[in-house]
């Protein structure tokens, strides 16, 4: 795979993509999901770290039974390289999280800090690290957002999913101006309808925060997103051609 | 922000409906004008909360440089990492940017803190652990400082040694030495019958310390010795341990122990031992309170009372008590050995007068410790 894009050289954290949802339920992780497959796809050497860690499940989502997940690191039973588990078929690594732990949400800053200095380090071996963010804004989400080369805010048109994306770039660019938030916008209607509500969440940025996060892609609603989550199996593998796969792709490739 | 969607048969209406119920500081984020699904006008109108201002207390930086510092401090102890998490998670909650005070209640939080009894009265102390950790120099310890509060009373301390360790050569013989010295009574027991009876001659008002023989915890027949002794008579059980071990042995033995129903872990050996992360595991593992640390074999420089801020300090390298701005520092800092130093509660002259007294055991002392006092057992 690498040979069509060999590991850059210079800072690896700006390889780490960070995917973020103010909301839970507007298809965070699916699109993490997809967007690694999508980037291997493209030739990237890809890796995807669940960091969703107080509910995690990329593993679910891809039908995997990890022998090892993050857990494994958090307790210092193993290094964070020795978690990683291979998707044979969508051809990129995982660092899958372990699902309904609480106290891993709440984990020291410190721990966390160390934690997304190992990923850093990994990230090397990497052309891209997409991180799978937890919803919310809480501190650890924060926290992993950080020293990363971009973060991928997803939101639909829902007006929750709006105020809460606000409430996630106001406190993210509160304390980390210097970092690139760029909107996702799942689930749209129509291409029209993404960019509209795209527009309402730039124009409340624009107005109350002086800045707007630029748009990253619009993924148009499609039932075989579902059709794919349900039966565990990548998007890009069970329907390459759908529109969805089509505008993930295109992200990807923009990115 | 808030999002609120208006509806009116015309633009200019709806916009009107915005301003009447939000005011002027509402913006218009969206509008769309009559389509297939609606007639009229929509216009989705966005304000700014107050309220959102609240979201925006991040820990602050001083304080996550504080979290990193003791983090790595207790890392260096070679505390378990799911104990050091803990600890971090309760500094967090403390809010406080101070290193010492933030571990201090972390500490806190997390653990008890019960300093033995400096006063006759009490039930016996029977003091119990594993070979080789010091509990019959600690026997003497305690003794000690009682024998210094009645230096001036002419009388003797109302002290009762009771060795309860027949097996180790010499071990009744040590005893017997500082007994002498401290002019303490001696008693022996070499079992429980004879533990229960020896502890029926003792008076109520006397402080009564059972020194018992080193003990695998792991050999139930040893463990079933120390059991029996416990049940002699009532007592208050105190685990001796040595700082310095690897932290999970140290929390398996405390937890091997816990039929013995200690209460309290005294620490020695933290003259040598400067990692302290097995007497914070042992403490965890164990449900056992933080009394007393022993930093010398010599029984004159004696024990001294653990409290959460104290602990905390023995645990921060000296650079990080420095840069601690809220210390008292400058009152009780050593100025070359910290194990002369008084604890931070304690006042100048109440340092003083045992620093004296201390000088005064030291010469009493000093013909006793040639036989026995390089030997921390």
């Amino acid at each position: 795979m690498s040979s069509m894009a060999p590991p850059q050289t210079g800072d690896p954290s700006q390889r780490i993509i960070a995917v973020a949802s103010g909301k839970g339920g507007v298809g965070k992780t699916w699109f993490a999901v997809t967007l690694s497959h999508a980037l291997t796809r493209a030739g990237l050497k890809t890796l995807l770290f669940d960091g969703d860690l107080g509910l995690a499940n990329v593993d679910i989502q891809l039908g995997l039974m990890p022998k090892r997940d993050l857990s494994t690191a958090l307790d210092g039973k193993g290094t964070l390289k020795s978690c990683i588990t291979r998707h044979a078929e969508a051809g990129f690594d995982i660092i899958a999280g372990r699902s309904g732990s609480g106290n891993l949400a709440s984990l020291p800053a410190p721990r966390i800090e160390r934690l997304q200095r190992d990923l850093i380090a990994l990230a090397a071996d990497y052309d891209r690290v997409v991180v799978d963010l937890g919803a919310g804004v809480d501190r650890t989400v924060r926290q992993l957002a950080t020293h990363t080369g971009r973060v991928l805010l997803v939101v639909n048109d829902e007006p929750t999913s709006l105020t809460d994306a606000y409430a996630f770039i106001k406190l993210l660019w509160a304390q980390h101006p210097e970092i690139a938030i760029e909107i996702i916008v799942n689930a749209a209607d129509t291409p029209e309808k993404g960019r509209k509500t795209y527009e309402t969440l730039s124009k409340a940025c624009n107005s109350f925060l002086k800045r707007e996060p630029a748009l990253a892609g619009i993924i148009r609603r499609d039932a075989r997103v579902r059709d794919a989550i349900r039966s565990q199996m990548p998007l890009l593998a069970r329907s390459p051609t759908s529109d969805a796969a089509t505008d993930v792709e295109r992200i990807a490739r923009s990115l | 922000m808030r999002l609120k969607s208006f509806h009116a048969d015309s633009l200019s209406a709806a916009l009107a409906l915005v301003r009447e119920t939000l005011g002027d500081d509402a913006i218009i984020v969206a509008t769309q004008e009559e389509d297939e699904s609606e007639r009229g006008a929509r216009v989705t109108a966005a304000i700014e909360d107050r309220e959102d201002d609240g979201l925006l207390a991040w820990e602050s930086p001083d304080q996550a440089g504080a979290l990193e510092t003791i983090t790595e401090i207790l890392d260096r102890h070679g505390t378990p990492r799911a104990l050091t998490d803990k600890l971090v998670q309760a500094a967090a909650d403390t809010e406080e940017i101070d290193v010492t005070l933030a571990l201090a209640g972390a500490l806190d939080r997390n653990f008890t803190f019960r300093a033995l009894p400096d006063e006759p009265g009490g039930k016996p102390l029977m003091l119990i652990g594993p070979p080789g950790v010091g509990k019959t120099v600690t026997c003497a310890k305690i003794a000690a400082r009682l024998a210094i509060a009645y230096e001036d009373r002419d009388q003797d301390p109302p002290l009762v040694l009771i060795a309860a360790d027949p097996m180790r050569v010499g071990a009744v013989e040590q005893l017997s030495a500082y007994a002498e010295r401290l002019g303490a009574k001696l008693m022996q027991a070499s079992n429980a019958s004879e533990l229960s009876a020896a502890l029926a001659r003792c008076g109520r008002r006397e402080m009564v310390v059972i020194d018992t023989p080193g003990t695998n915890p792991y050999d139930l027949d040893d463990l079933a010795y120390l059991i029996e002794l416990a049940e002699a008579g009532e007592m208050e059980v105190v685990l001796v341990l040595g700082a310095g071990r690897d932290a999970e042995e140290a929390a398996d033995i405390a937890k091997a122990f816990r039929p013995m129903e200690a209460r309290r872990l005294l620490a020695t050996g933290l003259d040598l031992s400067h990692r302290l992360g097995s007497l914070l595991a042992a403490a965890d593992a164990g449900r056992l309170a933080f009394s007393d640390i022993s930093r010398s074999p010599r029984i004159a420089h004696g024990l001294k009372p653990l409290n959460p801020l104290s602990l905390a300090r023995l645990l921060l390298p000296d650079s990080n008590r420095e840069a601690t701005g809220a210390t008292e520092r400058a009152d009780w800092e050593p100025s070359d050995r910290q194990e002369d130093a008084p604890l931070p509660q304690e006042s100048d002259e109440a340092s003083r007068e045992e620093a004296e007294a201390m000088a005064a055991l030291r010469a009493a002392l000093a013909e006793a410790r040639p036989r026995f006092g390089g030997d921390d057992d």
